[in-house]
């Protein structure tokens, strides 16, 4: 029996057959250094990157490609996002759902001066928000899609939120929503927008990027060659270069553009509706089981669950030996696991694609009833 | 001697310029200048036929695109 991969919530796998077609392209016709020379195989790849940050763009419904930054991962543009803002933030609020990748670098932060407070992003979140808020409070970043529950930020309490506070800048985490629902991006919802591109976005590993919706003075956060302006010893003015320092993956950013254009043909709605409808199977199968219990009952694309008296390592191994794929452990959130009363044993995860198939789903459906026949 | 340039400070915005100026029917190529050309480094050059100069430059403006204008230096159209 092949393999079963529910684990799409860290990477998707597989990719859309174009995917793999573009990176041989790629490799085979865009093999030069992006902006570096001016002979046909760097134009190529200069051309294939910009080609991406258009697919992207539109993808978001947002008009400025040039703005998009490029980087190895969500984390990298994360902690570059946090960094390049100017000024500095004095105090920052996040929500209890973020990922290490936010509650890391803010750390950090603080051990500069920063200083920040940490909401519940359940029940009453825009009272949370406001209860988080200092006089001196000028970032808020916020998961738009928890990467545990699958439980999505609601965009009207977003936008009323910045409606309240304009002077807050807002840096969001796009990382389990972007490829999956559809975001319309502009200056009403954030000022930067941070994702990866291995995830729904179909993409390969070793690309990420940030949006920088406004334009604005932005410190570079690593700095090198840009294949321009090389006698000033600053880094391009301009966005992307300011911030893109160093070669970039271009094969992957290929298969990010080119992600994207298949999302861009598939639809958004379609794609929803899919993660949607196949969420739904998801939480019935697993209602089917008296002993595990879901982290929460709304998530979308992604659900957990704990299985009473049994640590997610021995269920993840279980379905491991059964050729599943999915992820258990605390998925580098422990804050959202704290508040659900599983730091100890974890949770599973199981995270959809919107190549999965019900068919995936009945054959997880399968396991975990050997699995409680062996163990319950 | 018919080719005019324009540079622009990165690739990026030199493949923007392309293809809007393509988006109007104007053909423009784009090469990598460096400082003996610019004085400020390397730069990236939009080479256009001289007779649409006027109406790309007007283009390039409309779109916000920053750019500065070069004279032929002996490039022709590659």
């Amino acid at each position: 029996m092949g393999m079963t991969y529910l684990d799409n919530a860290a990477t998707t796998f597989p990719k859309p057959k174009c995917v793999y077609k573009r990176l041989q392209w790629c490799l085979r016709n865009a093999a030069g250094n992006p902006g570096r020379s001016s002979h046909k195989a760097a134009l190529a790849a200069a051309e294939e990157i910009y080609g991406a940050r258009e697919a992207l763009s539109e993808l978001l419904g947002f008009c400025a490609p040039e703005r998009i930054v490029f980087t190895q991962n969500a984390t990298y543009a994360l902690n570059m996002a946090i960094r390049s803002l100017r000024p500095r933030p004095i105090h920052a609020i996040y929500s209890d759902r973020e990922h290490n990748s936010v509650i890391r670098p803010i750390e950090a932060l603080c051990k500069e001066g920063c200083t920040h407070t940490v909401f519940k992003a359940d029940g009453d979140i825009l009272a949370a928000m406001e209860a988080a808020m200092r006089p001196e409070t000028d970032l808020c970043i916020l998961s738009l899609c928890s990467n545990v529950t699958g439980e999505c930020f609601p965009l009207p309490i977003l936008r009323e939120f910045r409606r309240r506070y304009p002077a807050v800048r807002i840096l969001l985490d796009g990382s389990q929503w972007l490829g999956h629902l559809p975001l319309s991006l502009d200056e009403s919802l954030c000022d930067v927008l941070c994702a990866p591109g291995h995830k729904a976005l179909f993409g390969i590993q070793g690309v990420g990027f940030a949006v920088f919706v406004k334009d604005g003075e932005y410190a570079p956060f690593v700095l090198g060659g840009s294949g321009s302006d090389s006698q000033s010893k600053d880094m391009p003015l301009l966005l992307p270069e300011r911030l893109e320092a160093g070669t970039l993956a271009t094969p992957a950013i290929a298969t990010l553009g080119e992600g994207a254009r298949f999302l861009l043909r598939e639809g958004m709605t379609a794609v929803s509706e899919r993660i949607l409808h196949l969420s739904t199977k998801l939480y019935e199968r697993i209602d089917a089981f008296s002993k595990l219990q879901p982290l929460s009952r709304h998530g979308i694309g992604t659900v957990s669950f704990a299985a009473e008296g049994i640590p997610s390592s021995a269920v993840t191994a279980f379905l491991d030996s059964r050729n599943i794929c999915v992820r258990g452990g605390l998925h580098c959130a422990p804050l959202i696991h704290e508040a659900m009363h599983t730091l100890d044993g974890g949770a599973v995860r199981v995270s959809l694609s919107y190549l999965n198939t019900v068919w995936d789903l009945d054959r997880l459906y399968r396991a975990l009833k050997e699995f409680k026949k062996i163990y319950y | 001697m018919n080719t005019a340039f324009l540079t622009v400070d990165s690739v990026t915005y030199a493949i923007k310029a392309r293809k809007v100026l393509s988006a109007i029917g104007i053909h423009a190529s784009v090469k990598k200048v460096n400082a003996t050309a610019t004085g400020r480094g390397c730069r990236y050059g939009i080479f256009i036929e001289r007779r649409h100069l006027f109406s790309a430059m007007a283009e390039l403006k409309q779109k916000n695109i920053a750019f500065e204008e070069w004279r032929g230096y002996g490039y022709d159209l590659p």
